[in-house]
């Protein structure tokens, strides 16, 4: 007891800084992921094609070698980032990329028929869109969009190769300090706490949006 | 009073589906398109509907045009102020209704005419309240159209129409999820739609139907 008495406060402080990431980049990125699907399905072809390769390149290769292509590669091209600003926008240009696919997928899910019928009752397509559609969309993505939350809570872990001190880091460093186990079992059940939280917020909204 | 249609000509992948094709419709009457599938019943019936564009002919409801056709023959779509003028004249029920799922019966209703701002939410509810009891649907007011049968579907979808104050109506292929009384109730509630001065347009296989309830049928033979 005293041991978990001892490291709390330095898992805290690494737990500060997951979910400070965790929050800034499920804000930026869902919105950010939605107007990147809007663009790839009713942009001209060529945009769509840019936003295609863009995608792989998220997504065929580890989100780890993106942050060192980001904080050790980019300077080489006079582009320096501090390491949090970094990791943040490795994230966002990394989850956007999900994002954007999980939208595709349910803008394309809403039939043709109600783009019709919002057309021939003169709503207006803003209108009709934001009113209409999205909720439409908003109903399909909700269970990927929450599996990529949760993901996101535990890829904030992989900042501790930008030398970043994040949860799991903190409690490497009490592992090793102390040597014991016990700190590993506290980060374990700091991460199902958190995205325990998470799963239930879900929930409410998942409910929110059903109809 | 009416809706005329000259000179209407379609091709898709240069193949005419429509060629030089004429036709009207005139307040309270009820003309049925039949034909073969395939032969471009619907398409005009979406020309009409704004969800096709013609290739040549002039389309209007009165005064207020479509589209014009041109010294060189092509169709001239007029701006897009002058063709919402157009399109709140002319209604359509979707074969598969389309209602929107996340809306309640109501809120369907009340849509369009709020959202162009043609009367005040107040007035649409207080009218689509009217028509849903015409249509013998009210009870169902706030429930999502997913709770509803296909015949309650539809007659909400003709509400929904109906709340624009159209003076011409269609129907694509309206009998075709529906057995033989719902489809009578249908065609009776049609009869009185049309029996209040809006022409109606229903494109149909159900020969049995365009029989019992147009009071002239257009073949879409004609269309070449």
């Amino acid at each position: 007891m005293d041991l978990i008495a001892e490291i709390t406060p330095s898992l805290l402080d690494g737990l500060q800084t997951t979910l400070l990431l965790f929050f800034i980049i499920v804000i930026v990125t869902i919105p950010l992921g939605f107007l990147i699907a809007c663009v790839r399905v009713y942009a001209p072809k060529w945009i769509s094609w840019i936003i295609q390769v863009y995608i792989y390149v998220m997504r065929g290769t580890p989100l780890l070698l993106q942050l060192m292509v980001v904080f050790f590669g980019l300077p080489f091209a006079g582009i320096t980032f501090e390491r949090f600003p970094a990791a943040v926008f490795t994230f966002v240009i990394n989850y956007a990329a999900y994002y954007a696919e999980i939208f595709r997928g349910g803008i394309l899910s809403v039939p043709n028929g109600q783009f019709e019928a919002i057309k021939v009752l003169g709503i207006g397509r803003i209108r009709g869109f934001r009113k209409i559609i999205i909720p439409q969309v908003m109903r399909v993505v909700l269970p990927s969009v929450g599996n990529e939350v949760i993901s996101l809570v535990k890829d904030t872990s992989l900042i501790y190769i930008l030398g970043l001190g994040e949860l799991l880091r903190a409690g490497q460093i009490a592992a090793n300090s102390y040597a014991s186990l016990i700190p590993y079992v506290a980060v374990g059940a700091i991460y199902l706490l958190v995205t325990g939280i998470i799963t239930l917020l879900l929930n409410v909204v998942e409910k929110k949006t059903d109809y | 009073m009416g809706l005329k249609a000259i000179n209407i000509s379609k091709e898709f992948n240069d193949i005419k589906v429509i060629k030089d094709f004429d036709f009207a419709i005139e307040a309270g009457e009820i003309v049925t398109l039949i034909g073969k599938s395939g032969t471009g019943k619907t398409t005009f019936m979406r020309l009409l509907n704004q969800l096709e564009k013609a290739d040549n002919g002039t389309i209007f409801i009165e005064d207020d045009y479509l589209c014009r056709e041109t010294a060189n023959g092509k169709a001239e779509y007029v701006s897009k102020k002058e063709r919402l003028a157009y399109s709140n004249q002319i209604g359509m029920v979707f074969q598969d209704y389309q209602l929107f799922p996340n809306l309640t019966i109501l809120e369907n209703c009340i849509e369009a005419p709020t959202a162009q701002k043609l009367m005040s939410k107040e007035q649409a509810v207080k009218k689509a309240e009217l028509l849903l009891g015409q249509m013998d649907i009210l009870g169902k007011k706030d429930e999502f159209p997913g709770t509803l049968s296909g015949g309650q579907q539809q007659r909400v979808a003709i509400a929904r129409a109906m709340m624009l104050n159209p003076q011409i109506l269609c129907f694509d292929e309206p009998t075709s999820a529906l057995d033989r009384d719902t489809a009578n109730g249908v065609g009776k509630m049609i009869q009185d739609i049309a029996a209040d001065g809006t022409g109606i347009l229903i494109v149909t296989h159900d020969i049995e139907f365009a029989e019992q309830y147009g009071t002239r049928s257009v073949s879409s033979d004609s269309f070449i």
